[in-house]
């Protein structure tokens, strides 16, 4: 497939522009285009016709979306044409119509199913490709598989995925490291193996354990029993130790009970009954004597008491007139006044009736009386009468005011003027305000700009090197920083075999000083060393005159002038003899000397060696500067072809700095400037649409030039105007509208009133009628009639049962009087003589005088008979008591009760002596350890007295020792039962096993990643040979023809070899047959390496008939070639050509020039182009 | 009414297998999950007040040297003694191969059948006769269920077996019987052992019962692990019940990663499972592996970064279980998505070389280079990652097949970056 034409539609920095590819071979064409002329572009245009627009490209930034587009006049190998546009937008395939493509089968056939990135692999190569294929030939050796397979699939970068993949295994396992994953987890893995088997108990050592348990088991019971028994046989001698003395006691007071023979022991408690018993008796008789003599004196006080008659058989009557005493009193004091009182209501009441109803007496005053309905009813209308009243009065006056007040808001509404429409205005300043004070931005932006642009041509200005503008900086293609890197190290590596060729010849110029230093000490220290030159002078001298001898002797030739020449001026003989002596004294001199001459040869030795040495030292130092200054030379011309006048490598890599510095801030300025317009159209364009907007509204126009805000502040206060109008005129229409609705309420109001008070006064009139009153009668007149009657029979109610009262009143008198007199008359007449309340007084104080002595008289009476019955009670007692007694004589067995007490003496010391044998028997058994007393008593007879203690002290002693015994086997027993309960079932070792599992688990999926890893490169390595072995030969031939092309003939091919460490390599085949190692080429010649390999690729495509091929595009990759090869390069891509189309991009001048110089019939295309220019060489066909 | 326990293989201290340590993983937990188990067993006895208990062989684990584990039995044994529950046990081949089985003094309330003669252990009270026969050692191919007694007509028979009864498998041919022959003993129940699944041989007139181990311990013991609880009366069963025991439930959840695009989507949906895994079984721990399965976008993704998958389930699990979920292994079983596979059909230059490294045997990866450095590791690897029942051998061709199969998976994906990347 061929382009004949890439029509840049809307694409990029492009619109309408045709790059045409004329020729009848496919042809090779040079797109040449400065910086910034959108050669790039052009070249995505390219990509982007045969596979579509990237979904992000950057070309949109003049044509959106719905504009991108690129077309072309594609051609295939059987001369077809097809014409179409590719549109970013849908549909994105077009025909030359802008109507969708509907047959993309031409398309799709020319492209013979490459995708994009096959596309760039294969059919695309530019300079980093370039300089990274290089890269990688010498990395990786000129290895042949990966060279192979790197180039032949576009410089894949195999080695990275190798390395990799290598790389994440070896952090998985290493078969002598400690560190990567694998070999840790192993190594954790011996470790819990060794924890469990530390943390296991086995079956024997458990057994052995228990046993030794048991046995100490044992041993401790044994010394148990032991002790046991010293133990108690101690206890028997501390024991009669104890009893001895008790015994010996008890035996003493059973003597004496014996001597006091048969004695019957009084019972329990005889002796102190006995003894109270007499003392009550004593103490009983005492108080029957003291209450006989109390008796008599009672009898005595109750004779003297004189109680009369009569006062107490009328004490109830005197009683009750007592009570009724003081209302007696009270009702004398009260009866005239009760009296009075009513004989005053009598007469207001009259009064009051006179002026209500004259001539009406006070009998005929109930006519007056009012019901309470009727009271109720007039006070109630007369209440109401003030409201309504003063309601009906307020209402009118109300709606006066109303009137009034409606009238003149109706006039002022007629007076204002109507508002205009401002809504959109207002509107539409808001959204600008809102979008913040965009001059203000501007005038900011500018300045930025403005400082930008300064900065930057400071900066410029100050960038060593440089001459021409920052925009054609900006293009400059710089050297990669590997490029510079790759210089650097180079120039570092001759520097640094220059110094130390230097080093070398300084060390051999000192030997060689040494040496002669040291020959001229050997000289001086003997005189002369004669030398093994000077020794063979002397010989072949001699031989020489031998010769000279012989033939004069033996064939009789003259030679006389011969002996002149080399003989001394001697007679022969004589000459000869010397020339012999001289000899010998040089040989013999030389035996003499042997060390001298030895140390004197061997001095000269090294100086002519050294000399040697020095000779080619200083050979190759030359050759190495020659190659400093090739290298020097090559990084100027580097330079140079940019149009820069190159200073040293830092100097430059600083410069690289401030070049990509300044490229920035170019780029800084170039968006800003673009910011800058873009704000001011968007500024003039709102100023537009303010205006409009104002007028459209019918406000002035705007003063032509204003600014934007400006027009705003306008817009702002005319809408601001309008809004005050509307607002008041809406103010006063809405109040003037309330008003008129408050005035009809008002009226109904008013109206309402009225009719409520005309009903009233018809209620009043007949309500006052009862009153006999007119009708007309004021509410005040009412009221004071009402309180009239009021009054009136406020009086006469109570009369009547005030006379009931009086009439009571003196009845109770005459009651009294009466009593009081009967009363008097049956107890002591002669108190008749005085007043009634004052003959009761006297009757009741004399009632109350005889009571008190009849209460005492009673006391004295009881008193009385309580004392005899307590003398009755003590003589019982006393009787009780003798009988008693006389039975205990009978019990003692005596005859009276005063033979008792020496009775109780013998009992009572019998007794005592019983107790001490008790309490001494009690402390033999309370010391006995709970032995029998018959035991204890018999007991002390099996121990001698005097041995006791000796015996004691012998088992203390045993039972100590016994006891250190018995503690250590304890602590034995003790310490192995905590042993053996160590054991205890404990889950250390299981837990470990756990562990060792978790372990085990991590290895198995550790390792079977680390051998998918090494399957995995080990896969790739089988596939570069596969590769190798399909493509090596074919693939190697051709390159080797295109690399003996491409270097001019400097280099007759390229072939597999085994390299110095016998691994099959790349080698290039110089001129004179010799081979050369990618390490040993030149940069440059590298390059030309990798591009032989990586075009070896197409002849090789197209010995396979059903493939097509695509045009093949080179952007700027023969920069770093010389003129000579790259030349060389133009002429082969031109033979490639006549199959392949060849398009070229570049930016240098130069490169065309070349191509124009090295190949035949250029055209060029200028017309229609605003940028590029395109060079076609296409008629080789011919 | 008369209750009984029905436990087997509770294979003491041996540990969880397949359980990788990672950050968050509820390790002290899960680490003696057997002993838990076992006292589990203990506390349900006295929940149930059950009138006995039978183990059907495999207290320990073959080859386990700790006595400390017997002593942990004993102990066991001692509670339920205290609660006046006596046990009936036979030994199984583990008990048979292991040391600690001879030297252990049992506390007086359990007895361990004869491995001489089967034995009969008559409970007079309850009217129940047991009848069994230990393993005498650990390959026992006869049928001891053969020479024991037929049941007796006044009591409530059971038989208790260590055996690998007919028609189960998984387990070595031990003590092999049929279910025939058990029916024909004129037992009530047959309390069999060895089987680590519990499987219902036959459900009534006798109940033939293999009640599972007490622990699930590793990925392959799944589900409730525990005991059947047995009631009876007057000669007939009445009810049987399983109850768990264990501490751990191991699950295996099988994520469908078919629809989704990134390892992402993946770890949501596994958060998902694990979500409802613990909501179902939050009570007690749980021992998770999880699939990834599925014709997928992601899976170049999970074959490139597997660590990331994995850190992320497992970083779910911790956050969403609240610490209850131990994340077992992450398989990856996931395929390419068709898109892949379409590619690999294509003729491109890297449709070629990917569909090259996609082909050849798997033997020929293992190169004898490769194989020498493989060597390497295997010789250092723990024995029971090299031997045992699931040993790592990378010249079984199965195995092999699939880590290279992986391999390939792994490979491919970077190839692919590498070419879409560019250099």
């Amino acid at each position: 497939m061929r382009l004949k034409e890439l029509q840049l539609l809307k694409y990029g920095p492009f619109e309408d522009q045709v790059l045409r590819f004329p020729g009848r071979a496919p042809g090779l064409h040079i797109i040449f285009g400065q910086n910034e002329a959108g050669k790039s572009s052009a070249l995505r245009g390219l990509k982007a016709l045969l596979f579509g627009i990237a979904r992000n490209t950057s070309d949109d930034f003049l044509f959106g979306n719905d504009l991108l587009s690129v077309g072309a006049v594609l051609q295939s190998d059987d001369g077809r044409e097809c014409e179409l546009q590719r549109w970013k937008a849908k549909p994105t395939l077009r025909d030359k119509n802008n109507k969708a493509l509907t047959d993309t089968s031409f398309l799709a056939r020319c492209l013979g199913g490459m995708d994009e990135t096959s596309f760039e692999r294969f059919y695309g190569l530019d300079y980093d490709e370039l300089q990274e294929g290089s890269k990688m030939l010498l990395q990786e050796k000129g290895n042949v598989g990966t060279s192979i397979f790197s180039a032949g699939l576009g410089a894949l970068d195999v080695r990275k995925v190798l390395t990799d993949l290598e790389e994440k295994a070896g952090l998985l396992f290493k078969a002598k490291a400690k560190n990567p994953t694998l070999n840790k987890l192993i190594s954790d893995y011996n470790q819990k193996k060794s924890e469990i088997k530390a943390a296991s108990l086995t079956v024997k050592v458990f057994q052995e354990k228990e046993d030794q348990y048991r046995e100490a088991e044992g041993k401790l019971e044994c010394l148990r029993l032991l002790q046991k028994d010293l133990h108690a046989r101690k206890t028997k001698l501390e024991r009669i130790r104890r009893t001895r003395p008790m015994i010996a006691e008890l035996n003493e007071f059973e003597l004496q009970l014996k001597d006091l023979g048969d004695v019957a022991p009084l019972p329990d408690g005889f002796i102190d009954e006995r003894r109270k018993l007499t003392e009550r008796q004593r103490q009983l008789h005492d108080e029957i004597a003291e209450r006989s003599r109390d008796l008599e004196s009672i009898q005595e006080d109750i004779a003297k008491l004189h109680l009369p008659t009569g006062v107490l058989e009328h004490a109830a009557a005197i009683i009750d007139l007592q009570k009724a005493l003081t209302s007696y009193v009270d009702a004398r004091r009260d009866l005239p006044g009760l009296k009075a009182k009513a004989t005053k209501a009598r007469e207001e009441a009259e009064f009051i009736l006179k002026i209500l109803r004259p001539g009406i007496p006070l009998s005929g005053a109930e006519a007056v009386r009012l019901r309470p309905d009727h009271v109720a009813r007039i006070q109630s209308l007369g209440g109401e009468e003030k409201t309504l009243r003063k309601t009906h009065d307020t209402l009118v006056l109300e709606v006066l005011e109303l009137e009034e007040e409606l009238k003149q808001g109706k006039d002022k509404l007629a007076q204002l003027p109507q508002a205009l429409v401002t809504e959109r205005t207002s509107a539409l300043v808001s959204r600008i305000q809102n979008e913040g004070n965009l001059e203000r931005k501007l005038a900011d932006e500018k300045e930025q700009l403005k400082r930008r642009r300064d900065e930057a041509e400071i900066a410029l200005k100050r960038l060593q090197f440089w001459n021409g503008t920052l925009d054609q900086l900006a293009e400059l293609k710089v050297p990669g920083v590997e490029t510079i890197t790759s210089f650097e190290q180079r120039t570092q590596l001759k520097e640094n075999e220059r110094a130390a060729l230097t080093t070398q010849i300084a060390g051999i110029e000192r030997t060689l000083a040494e040496s002669r230093q040291e020959l001229v000490r050997l000289q001086k220290s003997g005189g002369d060393i004669p030398t093994a030159r000077q020794l063979a002078a002397a010989r072949e001298q001699r031989e020489s005159a031998w010769d000279l001898i012989q033939r004069a002797w033996l064939k009789g030739e003259d030679i006389d002038q011969k002996a002149a020449a080399i003989l001394p001026p001697l007679a022969l003989p004589d000459a000869f003899e010397k020339l012999v002596r001289d000899a010998d004294t040089i040989a013999d001199n030389r035996f003499r000397d042997a060390t001298r001459v030895s140390q004197h040869e061997d001095r000269i030795q090294r100086i002519e060696s050294a000399e040697i040495e020095l000779g080619k030292l200083h050979v190759e130092k030359r050759e190495r500067e020659v190659e400093l200054d090739q290298i020097r030379a090559a990084w100027h011309e580097r330079w140079k072809t940019l149009g820069v006048e190159a200073g040293s490598i830092p100097e430059m890599r600083n410069w690289l700095v401030q070049r990509n510095d300044l490229v920035q801030r170019s780029m800084d300025v170039r968006n800003s400037a673009r910011d800058c317009d873009v704000l001011a159209t968007s500024i003039q364009h709102r100023i537009t649409e303010v205006s409009s907007s104002l007028e459209q509204c019918g406000a002035e126009p705007c003063a032509a030039g204003s600014g934007l805000n400006d027009v705003l502040n306008r817009a702002l206060s005319f809408c601001k105007k309008q809004e005050l109008q509307k607002f008041e005129r809406k103010t006063l229409e809405d109040r003037t509208e309330e008003t008129g609705r408050n005035w009809r309420r008002k009226v109904t109001a008013r109206d309402c009133a009225k009719t409520k008070l005309d009903e009233w006064k018809e209620k009043w009139a007949d309500a006052v009628a009862v009153l006999g009153l007119r009708p007309d009668a004021l509410v005040h007149e009412a009221e004071q009639t009402l309180a009239k009657i009021r009054d009136l029979f406020d009086k006469l109610d109570p009369i009547p049962e005030a006379e009931k009262r009086i009439a009571s009143v003196e009845q109770a008198i005459v009651q009294f009087e009466k009593q009081s007199a009967e009363l008097v008359l049956k107890i002591d007449p002669s108190l008749g003589q005085f007043h009634p309340d004052q003959a009761t007084e006297a009757l009741n104080e004399r009632l109350i005088v005889v009571r008190s002595s009849q209460a005492k008289r009673e006391q004295l009476i009881k008193q009385s008979d309580e004392s005899a019955r307590k003398n009755e009670r003590a003589d019982g007692e006393v009787e009780a008591i003798k009988k008693r007694l006389h039975d205990m004589c009978d019990t003692a067995e005596c005859g009276e009760p005063a033979e008792l007490d020496a009775v109780e003496r013998r009992s009572e010391l019998f007794r005592a002596l019983q107790k001490k044998i008790d309490e001494t028997k009690k402390s033999i058994l309370n010391a006995g350890d709970g032995w029998g007393l018959a035991d204890l008593l018999a007991e002390p007879s099996d121990v001698h007295s005097d041995e006791l203690d000796a015996q004691h002290a012998q088992t203390h002693t045993g039972l100590a020792e016994l006891e250190a015994e018995f503690h250590s086997a304890h602590e034995a027993k003790a310490r192995l039962k905590s042993e053996r309960d160590a054991m205890d079932g404990k889950a250390n070792a299981a837990d470990a096993a756990a562990q060792a599992q978790c372990i085990v688990a991590q290895i198995r999926d550790e390792s079977e990643q680390y051998v998918r890893l090494r399957m995995a490169a080990e896969l790739l390595r089988r596939e570069i040979d596969r590769y190798r072995e399909e493509n090596q030969t074919p693939l190697l031939r051709h390159a080797s023809a295109i690399f003996a092309k491409l270097t001019c003939g400097g280099y007759s091919g390229v072939r597999a070899d085994l390299d110095e460490q016998g691994r099959n390599a790349l080698m290039s085949i110089r001129k004179d047959g010799r081979l050369l190692g990618v390490e040993g080429m030149s940069d440059g010649t590298r390059d030309q390496l990798y591009l032989a390999l990586r075009l070896a690729f197409l002849p090789l495509y197209l010995e396979k008939e059903e493939n097509e091929p695509l045009p093949f595009v080179i952007d700027d990759v023969l920069i770093n070639f010389d003129d000579t090869r790259c030349a060389a390069a133009f002429k082969f891509l031109y033979e490639t050509s006549a199959r392949v189309q060849v398009i070229v991009f570049t930016h240098h001048k130069h490169i065309v020039d070349l191509a124009k110089h090295a190949l035949p019939e250029a055209t060029c295309q200028h017309e229609g182009l605003q940028t590029l220019e395109v060079f076609s060489f296409g008629s080789s066909e011919g | 009414m008369p209750k009984f326990i029905h436990a087997a293989d509770l294979h003491l201290d041996s540990p969880l297998r397949g359980l990788s340590k990672y950050e968050g993983a509820p390790e002290d937990e899960l680490r003696l999950a057997t002993r838990e188990a076992l006292k589990n067993l203990v506390r349900l006895a006295e929940e149930e007040r059950v009138d006995f208990v039978l183990i059907a062989g495999d207290v320990y684990d073959g080859d386990w040297k700790d006595y400390n584990t017997g002593l942990f039995f004993a102990a066991q044994m001692s509670r339920l003694r205290a609660l006046g529950i006596p046990v009936v046990m036979i030994s199984g081949n583990h008990d048979a191969e292991s040391q600690i089985t001879r030297s252990l003094t049992l506390p007086d309330n359990v007895t361990r059948l004869s491995h001489k003669k089967p034995e009969t252990k008559i409970f007079e009270k309850l009217g129940v006769a047991i009848h069994g026969q230990s393993f005498e050692t650990r390959a026992v191919t006869d049928d001891l269920s053969a020479h024991y007694p037929r049941g007796y007509s006044d009591a409530f028979n059971i038989g208790l077996l260590h055996t690998l009864a007919e028609g189960q498998e998984g387990h070595d041919r031990y003590a092999p019987c049929t279910i025939d022959g058990l029916c024909k003993k004129g037992y009530e129940y047959w309390a069999l052992g060895h089987v680590h699944t519990r499987a219902v041989l036959h459900d009534a007139e006798p109940f033939i019962l293999f009640p599972g181990n007490i622990q699930g311990r590793h990925a392959r013991e799944t589900e409730g692990k525990g005991c059947t609880v047995v009631t009876f009366d007057n000669g007939k069963i009445l009810n049987t019940q399983h109850r768990d025991l264990h501490v751990v439930r191991w699950t295996v959840l099988r994520i469908d990663a078919t629809n989704a695009a990134t390892s992402d989507d993946v770890a949501a949906l596994a958060k998902t499972a694990l979500r409802d895994v613990a909501t179902n079984f939050g009570d007690k721990l749980i021992a998770a592996r999880v699939e990834i399965f599925g014709s997928t976008r992601a899976h170049s993704e999970l074959m490139t970064e597997p660590e990331q998958i994995i850190n992320d389930i497992r970083s779910s699990a911790t956050d969403t279980g609240n610490g209850q979920i131990w994340v077992e292994k992450v398989k990856l079983l996931t395929t390419p998505h068709r898109d892949l596979a379409a590619l690999l059909n294509d003729d491109t230059p890297l449709s070629n070389m990917l569909r090259s490294i996609t082909q050849g045997d798997s033997a020929e990866v293992l190169s004898a280079d490769l194989r020498a450095e493989l060597a390497q590791l295997h010789e250092k690897l723990p024995s029971e990652l090299t031997s045992g029942p699931d040993p790592m051998d990378w010249d079984d061709p199965a195995q092999r097949d699939k880590l290279v199969t992986d391999a390939r998976s792994l490979l491919i994906p970077r190839l692919q970056s590498a070419w879409n990347g560019g250099v």
